[in-house]
């Protein structure tokens, strides 16, 4: 039972990852940015009550509140303020990232056997996931031209390395958690403030255009 | 014994330099005060520096000690001591003290005088950064303060850096240093993986490599210390650095900063890689003779006092190469004695040129600041208003020259010895060929080095003032001079008992591996005896007695005729005698530039202008050039071969985020797939 929870939320991490890879609008994607870590808080869960690890329930709680509500909210905000809704057309096309994410997926689920506790059973998913959402989220932040869905991409690097640090150590020490989430949430408040900069110089939040800051 | 506990002694000293330097950045406004804090406080760190050096010289134990404990990583910057460290101290000290000293009077000139504190701080990092390479004993530390003294040279270069000719010097000289350094880093670590430790102790144990890797490593370090040493063809910086620096720091630079590239060079390359092969004494051999020869022929077509100086200092590192040359070729024929013989009389002119050269920078330093020009053809006529600077110009001049009873002579004799016996005793043929002509190039070195004093002395300081500046210039204030004094009386001392220096210098070889100190070579204090044969024995105090014997019957003949002759001024064919009439550098070395022709292949350009007939020239305009040979055929090249490259480079710093994040995610993609592969 346990195991199907955590194999079907890690699955959903992944799918919530290929979903932003296809979305355009900047409000779903930070939408399904939430529900990545919303999924991450269950597995986190999951893992406390089939290992008996009653620190994890703290880390959950503050994936759900920090990641799941306080950031996306946080990022809503910024995108209305400035008011810019949709991703422009992207290096590549849709089908296109989402074939090349396939094949990160492949990657990732192969590479993963390489860890001595990702050979097989639960860990060997959870461990594959992580991997292939993370090199997901890389690919996310090369092709995309927005700042929001870089910070956005970031964010989900940091869910993945997150959800591979659960697989193979089923949970790191709290206090290192603890300093993981609040650097996260100062690194979104840092990014926020430079979204606001970058679109009051360049009336754009276009990254492609820092190159004219080239001398 | 000295008072002075070795393994405290180095702490104080950069204790010392450290508060100085503060010291001197809260006074950075007040010029005059900056100066002295600074200098006088260089001095005093020098002095302790030199006492510790001294102290182990005659025979105290190693100092060693621990200057920080990094705790982090348990990095620990240790230091040792030994005499071959403590010869280079002093060397230091010997002339870092006077320099300081001049220093306080020669910054006290017009657009220096705000630089003060700049200067002084530089000078204080420069100085302590050469006491850590000569002490340190273990990599990291060397490399450290290796870097540390290159960058507070390219600072100080730059001093006055409005000019661009100095920018420029300061950039060469970054950019040659770097190349350098980056071999010598290569050097360390390889030794280090291969001996598993950055101590020297292990490094160097001389069974870590062996070859081809003892080889590469060998040329590598060639490379690493050749170029802060100025050996042809690694030395264009030179000449270019040296002129353009506050003439205090072209002399730190040429006494002390060239030996530090020595002292790596003997320390890591010829006695740190185990018993050195014939091929590598062979290759010392003729880089040296190389240098020596090209080095003086380049200075005697130099008009810039300063320049030509420097181009000497590329002459005396051929000299300091040609006897480790020959005692590295010595000791892998397995000759102990003569091996050392060679080595000491390189050490001895590293001494001696750090004196001699040291002093000339100070003098013609004197004359830049009282002129305010460089080009000796504007000179002129200054031995009457400068007389105590022109003197001990004339005294290094001698010096560097190689003719007694100056201290030039007993190193270069000592060198000619260490060739010839190498010669007589060798028993392989290369050698027998190339020590002989060796050195006979040290004969035509040692000659052309006394045609370009005489050029630079007499066109500089004898005859009529060319120019406004010669002619209104001012004797240097005592300040300036006591330094000179001292280095001139170091010369002469140093020239006089040239016994007791080898005395000192054989416990320096007796700890490199492999050498054996000849007694005979170390037992008295007034000869210089390598200790062959009965007749390679010279005393110099005896050369000096006769000669001035001769020059007492001499003036004693003069004086006689003297009475008899009436006086008259010179003869100027019926014309006037002005300084016009005079005969320039220019003229003294033309002879010098048409025999040596393949060498300089000269440009010339005669353009008489006239305004009636061609045969009454108004004005007569002679124009004469040298082929930069190694600047136009290895570095022209070279350099616009990195040019080319780094053009092409540059499509990957495009300056797009995205681009930057793709190599991220590549590299992360191959890391992973590498963790995988690799399991």
């Amino acid at each position: 039972m346990a195991n199907n929870i955590l194999v079907l939320s890690a699955a959903g991490m992944l799918v919530t990852a290929y979903l932003m890879v296809g979305q355009k609008a900047l409000f779903t994607a930070i939408r399904l940015y939430g529900a990545q870590s919303w999924l991450l808080a269950v597995v986190g869960v999951t893992i406390a009550l089939a290992d008996h690890r009653p620190h994890l329930f703290v880390t959950a709680a503050l994936t759900a509140s920090l990641k799941g509500l306080l950031i996306p909210w946080f990022l809503m905000r910024v995108v209305d303020r400035i008011g810019i809704r949709r991703e422009v057309e992207p290096f590549l096309n849709v089908p296109a990232s989402l074939l090349i994410c396939l094949g990160l997926t492949v990657v990732g689920y192969r590479v993963s056997t390489g860890f001595p506790e990702g050979a097989t059973g639960v860990a060997h998913h959870v461990i594959g996931v992580g991997l292939s959402t993370l090199l997901i989220g890389l690919f996310l932040m090369v092709t995309r031209k927005k700042a929001i869905t870089q910070i956005l991409a970031l964010l989900t690097v940091e869910n993945a390395v997150f959800l591979i640090a659960l697989g193979i150590t089923s949970g790191m020490p709290l206090v290192v958690e603890l300093g993981i989430s609040f650097d996260v949430l100062l690194a979104v408040l840092v990014l926020g403030i430079l979204v606001h900069r970058i679109v009051d110089r360049f009336e754009s939040m276009d990254v492609s255009r820092l190159s004219q800051l080239k001398g | 014994m000295i008072g002075v506990e070795g393994w405290a002694g180095l702490p104080a000293v950069v204790a010392i330099r450290a508060g100085v330097i503060l010291l001197t950045l809260v006074m950075a406004r007040r010029a005059a005060a900056a100066r002295w804090i600074a200098f006088g406080g260089s001095a005093a760190a020098s002095v302790l520096s030199t006492l510790i050096a001294l102290g182990v010289l005659v025979g105290a134990p190693p100092a060693h000690g621990v200057l920080f404990v990094h705790g982090a990583s348990g990095y620990s910057l240790g230091f040792t001591i030994d005499p071959l460290s403590a010869w280079f101290l002093l060397v230091l000290g010997v002339l870092a003290i006077p320099v300081a000293i001049f220093s306080i009077g020669y910054l006290n000139q017009g657009s220096l005088s705000h630089r003060s504190a700049y200067v002084g701080v530089a000078f204080n990092v420069l100085v302590g950064a050469v006491e850590l390479v000569f002490a340190t004993d273990d990599g990291i530390g060397f490399l450290c303060a290796w870097e540390v003294m290159t960058l507070a040279t390219a600072a100080l270069v730059a001093t006055e850096h409005e000019i661009r000719e100095h920018r420029r010097a300061a950039y060469l000289y970054l950019a040659m240093s770097h190349l350098a350094t980056g071999c010598a880093m290569a050097a360390f670590l390889t030794l280090a993986v291969a001996s598993g430790s950055f101590a020297f102790t292990d490094m160097l144990s001389g069974d870590v490599l062996s070859s081809p890797g003892r080889d590469a490593v060998f040329v590598l370090f060639v490379i690493g210390f050749g170029v802060k040493a100025g050996i042809i063809p690694l030395h264009i910086w030179l000449p270019e650095a040296h002129p353009v620096a506050p003439s205090n720091i072209s002399a730190m630079m040429s006494g002390v900063l060239l030996k530090a590239g020595i002292y790596g060079l003997v320390r890591f390359g010829a006695f740190g890689l185990g018993v050195p092969r014939l091929s590598w004494g062979v290759v010392i051999v003729i880089l040296g003779g190389v240098s020596a020869v090209l080095g003086v022929l380049y200075a005697l077509m130099q008009h810039d006092l300063k320049r030509l100086l420097a181009y000497h200092s590329i002459e005396n590192i051929g000299i300091i190469l040609l006897g480790l040359g020959a005692g590295m070729t010595a000791l892998s024929m397995g000759q102990p004695q003569l091996a050392a013989l060679g080595v000491a009389a390189s050490l001895f002119h590293v001494l001696n040129h750090a004196v001699f050269k040291g002093l000339l920078f100070l003098s013609a330093g004197g004359v830049v600041a009282s002129t305010g020009t460089r080009q000796i053809e504007e000179l002129g006529g200054l031995i009457r208003r400068m007389p105590w600077t022109a003197f001990f110009f004339l005294v290094g001049a001698i010096a560097i020259s190689g003719l007694p009873p100056l201290n030039g002579f007993a190193s270069e004799w000592l060198t000619f010895q260490s060739l010839l016996y190498g010669f007589s005793d060798a028993t392989e043929t290369l050698p027998r060929l190339l020590l002989p002509v060796s050195a006979a190039l040290l004969a035509l070195t040692s000659a052309l080095a006394a045609a370009c004093f005489v050029k630079a002395f007499g066109i500089g300081f004898l005859a009529l003032p060319r120019s406004r500046a010669a002619a209104e210039a001012r004797e240097s204030p005592a300040v300036m001079l006591t330094p000179q004094l001292f280095l001139a009386g170091t010369c002469l001392g140093l020239g006089l008992f040239p016994g007791a220096v080898l005395g000192v210098i054989g416990g320096v070889t007796a700890m490199l591996p492999g050498l054996l100190v000849d007694p005979v070579m170390t037992g008295g204090a007034l000869a210089i005896a390598p200790g062959r044969g009965g007749f390679d024995r010279v005393v110099p105090l005896t050369l000096t007695l006769v000669l001035l014997g001769a020059l007492a019957v001499a003036g004693a003949l003069a004086w006689r005729r003297y009475m008899a002759v009436r006086p008259v001024p010179t003869w100027g064919c019926g014309g006037e005698l002005s300084a016009r009439t005079e005969y320039t550098g220019t003229a003294f070395s033309k002879p010098l530039m048409m025999i040596f022709q393949a060498v300089y292949r000269p440009t010339r350009q005669v353009e008489a202008l006239a305004d009636v007939s061609p045969y009454f020239p108004r004005e007569v305009r002679y124009h004469a050039e040298i082929e930069p040979t190694f600047e136009r055929y290895i570095y022209g090249p070279l350099t616009l071969g990195v040019w080319r490259m780094a053009d092409r480079l540059k499509v990957l710093q495009a300056g797009s985020l995205h681009a930057y994040l793709a190599y991220v995610m590549v590299l992360v993609l191959g890391l992973v797939i590498f963790v995988w592969w690799s399991s």
